[in-house]
């Protein structure tokens, strides 16, 4: 028997004349001398002549070609399919409504304003003026032909103001009363308007919301920044300077000096309102800014609502100083007053102390600034030992693992739920659509 | 009949030449009809099968890509038209019984119909398209999305267990 030098199958190859032209040849001349292939070959022919044995008819007359209007496909009213495509749009809605609706909450409360208060972030400044527009107090919140009854309400007003006047610093004593609403210029003038005692009654109460009305906008800003520093110290003692020079104060302090870190102080100052562009140019001068944010609130309503029960509580001391003057009640009535004056004094002088505090914030605005030194890395002075390293590198390793252990366990039990919600759902849809799914695919190939 | 190929007139159809489907049609009506009518017993079911898969042509026209030759993509909706017939009927065998067929000797047609029974389906389903449709081993791996190799082998296999219910002689006599 020769030796095989193809495939068995490579017989079959060759009665079908799959084989390249080189291949079929050399198979061709190993049938020349192998019996044993010859043979094979002849089963595997007489196989194909059985097999052609079985012929069918052809394809019958009434196989026409499909029409191709009738072949468009037409998609008729089924109630299997419409309860489909509600199941899939009711599922659509939930994973819609799911992932929707808590943004849109989210979006209404990040949108609605703040009763009292009014923050400022600009987005872009002007690149020259950086934040110095936002410096500038901004005009009085009443238009001209709000103003003008409130200012003839005013001037009507004259003489029981006038009055009421003498009665504060008589009362009093303090001097304050007045001028200092607002520490930058300009405020002073109409600020002197807030702090009057008004009479009590309806028509004092539309004297003082007339007088409200052309109160000037109170705003404590506080500025955040960060620069980067050259020489640290030097630069620490040009911000505490300018600081000084401005009339303003440290109001906290905190610095770091790590070997081989860069050094690191975080300041917050206070300064009068008035200089506080100036204080801020020079901290800029100071180095590279890093970055740099204005925040301003409105305290007007605040300062307003605290000065009108001021007021009221200061009517009511004085009428019950007088009710103590008269002396025509019993001795436990004269007591009884005698703490009724205490308890309002009490609350006068928490009222003042509010109100000294929300216009101290008017007056000094408040400068957080984080000065960084440029980082210059530098050769460890004494390098730790490596079997140290060592131990720190398992103490790091280990407490990583725990953490990522304590990681997983949180994430589930803080997200388990959602999670399983999803997985249902999911599978719910999957379960749905699976079928529709594979009738699709199967008719499409 | 126009020279264009099978790809060509059905590239023409796709662009609403309505003859370039009707030359395809008179191309294909008998090899489709006779692969279809081999797998299913019932000659009115393999007309019904034979007029869907012609409807699938039409309506899918617009998804036609000449990324394969016509002839696989045609046998490959047809294949998968049987597939389904079969599990709709919740059967996987050809029927036993074919008094239809014409053509020869019913008792040899049967003969051949048992054996090709007793193949494994994969390999029923290259013997069909090898010997009765013509396909070669490229087009049949197209159809069954399977190596040539694998058609190569697999029909080795399936004519050497067809030669001991259909001829059992030469080699085989040999080896005695």
């Amino acid at each position: 028997m020769s030796k095989h030098v193809v495939e068995p199958e490579e017989l079959q190859a060759y009665l079908d004349r799959e084989l390249d032209a080189r291949r079929q040849a050399e198979v061709e001349r190993h049938l020349g001398d192998c019996r044993e292939c010859q043979l094979v070959l002849a089963d595997l022919k007489r196989v194909s002549e059985a097999l052609q044995r079985w012929q069918v008819e052809p394809a019958p007359a009434s196989l026409r070609p499909p029409a191709v209007e009738e072949a468009e496909p037409q998609r008729r009213f089924s109630w299997r399919r419409l309860s489909w495509a509600l199941a899939g749009t009711a599922v659509v809605a939930v994973v819609v409504g799911s992932l929707a609706i808590p943004n849109l909450l989210k979006s209404r409360m990040a949108t609605k304003p703040a009763p009292e208060t009014a923050r400022q972030q600009p987005a872009e400044p002007p690149a020259d003026r950086k934040l110095d527009y936002l410096i500038t107090p901004p005009p009085p919140p009443a238009s001209a032909p709000a103003r003008a009854p409130a200012e003839r309400d005013r001037r009507g007003d004259l003489q029981a103001r006038q009055a009421e006047e003498k009665y504060a610093a008589g009362k009093e004593g303090s001097g304050e009363a007045g001028g200092v609403l607002g520490g930058a210029p300009g405020f002073k003038a109409e600020g002197r308007v807030a702090d009057e005692a008004a009479p009590l009654g309806a028509a004092g109460n539309r004297a003082m919301v007339a007088k409200s009305a052309v109160a000037p906008r109170m705003i404590a800003y506080w500025v955040t920044m960060t620069v980067e520093v050259k020489e640290f110290a030097p630069a620490k003692g040009k911000l505490l300077k300018a600081v000084a020079d401005a009339g303003g104060y440290v109001a906290q302090a905190s610095a770091a000096e790590t070997p081989n870190q860069p050094q690191r102080a975080d300041l917050t100052v206070r300064v009068p309102v008035e200089k506080l562009q100036s204080v801020l140019e020079q901290i800029r001068g100071l180095g590279r800014v890093v970055n740099e944010q204005l925040s301003s609130e409105e305290v007007t309503a605040q300062v307003v609502d605290l000065e009108a029960r001021l007021r009221n509580s200061r009517a009511t001391e004085e009428r019950l100083i007088r009710v103590l003057q008269e002396r025509t009640g019993k001795v436990g009535d004269i007591l009884q007053v005698e703490r009724e004056i205490a308890r309002t004094r009490e609350e006068i002088e928490r009222m003042e102390a509010q109100r000294k505090n929300l216009l101290a914030r008017v007056e000094l605005a408040t400068v957080s600034v984080t000065l960084v030194e440029e980082f210059q890395a530098e050769l460890a002075p004494a390098p730790v030992g490596t079997a140290t390293r060592l131990r720190n590198a398992f103490v790091e390793g280990y407490e990583n693992f725990v953490g990522l252990l304590l990681g997983f366990v949180f994430f589930f039990a803080r997200n388990g739920l959602v999670l399983a919600f999803w997985v249902f759902l999911f599978w719910l849809g999957w379960r749905i659509i699976r079928r529709p799914l594979w009738r699709l695919v199967s008719s499409r190939s | 009949m126009s020279l264009r190929s099978d790809e060509a007139l059905m590239l023409a159809f796709k662009d609403g030449e309505a003859p370039a489907f009707a030359e395809l049609f008179a191309r294909y009506k008998n090899p489709i009809y006779g692969y279809v009518r081999r797998r299913v017993g019932d000659p009115g079911r393999a007309e019904e099968i034979t007029q869907d898969v012609f409807l699938a042509l039409v309506q899918h026209r617009n998804g036609y890509e000449v990324t394969a030759s016509f002839k696989t993509y045609l046998y490959r909706i047809a294949m998968n038209r049987i597939v389904s017939e079969h599990r709709r009927k919740k059967e996987d065998e050809p029927p036993a019984a074919d008094p239809a067929a014409p053509g020869g000797d019913p008792a040899v047609v049967q003969q051949v119909r048992e054996a090709l029974a007793q193949l494994e389906p994969e390999q029923r389903e290259i013997v069909l398209l090898r010997e009765y449709q013509g396909l070669s081993y490229q087009e049949i791996a197209e159809v069954l999305k399977v190596p040539v190799g694998t058609v190569r082998s697999r029909l080795f296999r399936a004519k050497m267990a067809l030669r001991d219910f259909l001829a059992p002689s030469g080699s085989e006599r040999a080896g005695q």
